[in-house]
C-alpha cells in the first residue's frame, strides 16, 4: 500500500475509539448496584496487540474485571439482601479516568500522523513542479 | 552517494533505451515497448481506476455517516483524505506526462 503511513495511523485510531467506548462503559457502570446473589457489572480492557503483516495495531479482544466486585451495606436499597447488602462494580474512578486521557491523546496523536503524512505525500507531489 | 531513492513502484514505466542511429543518418526504429504511448495510457487508466474505487469507498461511508450507520468517523474522513491524495497523484503525473509531450511538440526541426 503506498498510503501506508494513513492506513497504519487509521488502525491505532480504531483501537483508541475502542479504548474510549470501554472507559465510557465503565465509567457508566460505576454506580450501577447488584444484588448480592448476582455478579456485579464487570469492567471492560481492551487488550491491543500489534499487528503482524500489515504492521498497525488491532483490538485482539476484551478481558472482564472482577465479576465479586464489592459488597456494600445499604438496607434502603430495593436491592439489598436480608442483610441489608448490595453488590457494587469495583471500578477504580481515577484508573479509569488516567485511561480517559490517554485515549483519548492516543486517538489525537494518531490523527495529526495521518493529517502529517497527507501533507508528506503533498510535497512530494510537488517535487520538480518548477 | 549511498543512498539510492527506491523507484515508486510501478508508477511510471520507465524510459528504455533508443535505438543509435543508423549509418545513413536517419534515425532507427525506436525499440522498447511504448512506441505508440499506449502504456502512458494503460497506466493512466489504471490510476483513474484505482481513485474511482477510492472514492466510490469515500462516498459509501459519507452516505453511512448520514444515514447513522458509521461506527468509526475516522473510516469515512481517512477513505477521503486517501481518495483525494490518490487523485491529486494521478492528476500530477498526467500533467507530467501532457507537458512533456507538449515539449516534445514545440521542437523546431
Amino acid at each position: 500500500m503506498p498510503l501506508d503511513a494513513i492506513g497504519i495511523a487509521g488502525s491505532a485510531l480504531t483501537v483508541h475509539r475502542k479504548w474510549l467506548d470501554a472507559v465510557a462503559d465503565n465509567l457508566s457502570n460505576i454506580n450501577t448496584a447488584s444484588a448480592t446473589n448476582e455478579d456485579a457489572f464487570r469492567a471492560r480492557y481492551v487488550l491491543a496487540q500489534a499487528g503482524g503483516e500489515d504492521n498497525g495495531v488491532y483490538v485482539a479482544g476484551t478481558e472482564l474485571g472482577d465479576a465479586a466486585g464489592r459488597v456494600v451495606h445499604e438496607p434502603d436499597h430495593p436491592l439489598a439482601d436480608e442483610n441489608g447488602n448490595v453488590r457494587y462494580p469495583d471500578i477504580d474512578y481515577s484508573e479509569q479516568m488516567g485511561a480517559l486521557i490517554m485515549a483519548q491523546r492516543g486517538y489525537q496523536a494518531n490523527a495529526a500522523v495521518v493529517d502529517r503524512a497527507k501533507e508528506t505525500y503533498q510535497a512530494a507531489l510537488q517535487i520538480g513542479r518548477n | 552517494m549511498p543512498a539510492v531513492v527506491p523507484p515508486l513502484a510501478g508508477a511510471i514505466p520507465s524510459v528504455t533505451s533508443v535505438a543509435p542511429t543508423t549509418a545513413s543518418g536517419y534515425a532507427g526504429t525506436v525499440e522498447g515497448p511504448s512506441t505508440d504511448g499506449s502504456q502512458f495510457a494503460s497506466t493512466l487508466a489504471g490510476a483513474v481506476d484505482n481513485v474511482q474505487g477510492l472514492q466510490s469507498t469515500s462516498n459509501e461511508l459519507a452516505l453511512q455517516a448520514v444515514t447513522g450507520d458509521l461506527t468509526d468517523i475516522h473510516a469515512a474522513t481517512l477513505a477521503s483524505a486517501r481518495s483525494s491524495i490518490t487523485l491529486e497523484m494521478a492528476a500530477t503525473f498526467r500533467n507530467r506526462g501532457v507537458e512533456a509531450f507538449n515539449e516534445i511538440m514545440r521542437m523546431q526541426a
